[in-house]
């Protein structure tokens, strides 16, 4: 068992080298039995992934099971990696299809989340105006369908543009650019309902600015 | 102000499993890789032995040695077989002195 995980910091790429490239390199390290350069790539990515996954399949061991089938299905594409894609993007798209291709996992997500009970160690006030927003972000994930829930995933976690979220979902980039806007103007209006205000981040903005 | 990407990320975040759950995730990851390799080989021997399994048969069957035209033993007497060279063998001939010839 591996004592520690590494920080990107214990594994100097060559400076010359691109994030691509950089990723490559610590695969192939990888694929010769190298877990601490497959341990950097974890730890770089398994948050975000964590989070699209969960913010898909609102199932937090579901959401453990699809990052886990991920990083093992890079383990086995370690040997014949090529950098064509990001390692990132690779994994959001096994992710995607490990959440969005089981039938069985889509039926669950219908079921009702139980109510978020505020964390301790966070002040009254704060915890709660935070519990009410996390509950109706959730219960606005819950209630859009699979795919425009994915959509605002890649968008507002992954951080990607409609542009590379459109072939990951097998849309049309304006296609993506319509189901992205209907996804946050759900999830915006039912924070606004509660009284919570949410200011767009830029690049929703120009999200906005495209559409008008 | 947080905005919606922060309020998102805090839903999303908030079942996250801690650094402690992701060694353990990822040695499951490691562990079961591993464990699905040399199966992974065993497999890959699988075709390639019933191949040579295949080819050692068709070998031992292609040189069998040719049925003659008579198959049971004459009885005792002189007995003679008769083949040209380049007609085929259900064509030789077997005679059978002691029985007036037999074909």
């Amino acid at each position: 068992m591996m004592e520690t995980l590494v920080t990107p910091s214990d594994s100097q790429p060559d400076a010359e080298m691109g994030p691509r490239e950089a990723e490559a390199a610590l695969l192939a390290r990888a694929a010769r039995g190298d877990d601490r350069a497959f341990a950097e790539l974890y730890e770089a990515h398994r948050r975000r992934l964590y989070r699209l996954a969960y913010g898909v399949l609102l199932d937090p061991n579901e959401a453990r099971e699809a990052v886990q089938e991920a990083f093992l299905a890079l383990h086995r594409a370690a040997p014949a990696w090529e950098p064509r894609a990001t390692v990132g993007t690779w994994l959001y798209r096994v992710v995607l299809n490990h959440c969005l291709g089981v039938k069985q996992r889509l039926l669950r997500l219908v079921r009702p989340a139980p109510p978020r009970e505020a964390s301790a160690k966070e002040s009254p006030e704060g915890a709660a105006v935070l519990s009410q927003a996390v509950n109706i972000v959730e219960r606005s994930l819950r209630e859009l369908p699979v795919q425009q829930r994915a959509v605002a995933c890649l968008f507002l976690e992954a951080e990607l543009p409609p542009i590379e979220i459109a072939p990951l979902v097998g849309l049309t980039p304006n296609a993506t650019r319509v189901t992205l806007h209907r996804a946050l103007g759900r999830i915006r209006a039912d924070l606004t309902a509660a009284g919570i205000d949410a200011p767009p981040t830029a690049d929703e903005a120009a999200l906005r600015l495209e559409e008008n | 102000m947080p905005t919606l990407r922060d309020h998102t990320r805090e839903a999303l975040s908030s079942t996250e499993p801690g650094p402690r759950e992701g060694r353990e995730e990822l040695d499951q990851i490691l562990r079961r890789s591993r464990a699905e390799r040399p199966l992974g080989w065993k497999l890959a021997l699988v075709p390639a032995v019933a191949v040579a399994a295949a080819v050692v048969v068709w070998i031992a069957i292609g040189r069998r040695p040719a049925p003659v035209a008579r198959t049971t033993p004459p009885p005792a007497g002189i007995h003679l077989y008769v083949r040209s060279s380049g007609e085929p063998e259900s064509s030789a001939l077997s005679l059978d002195l002691a029985t007036q010839g037999d074909r």
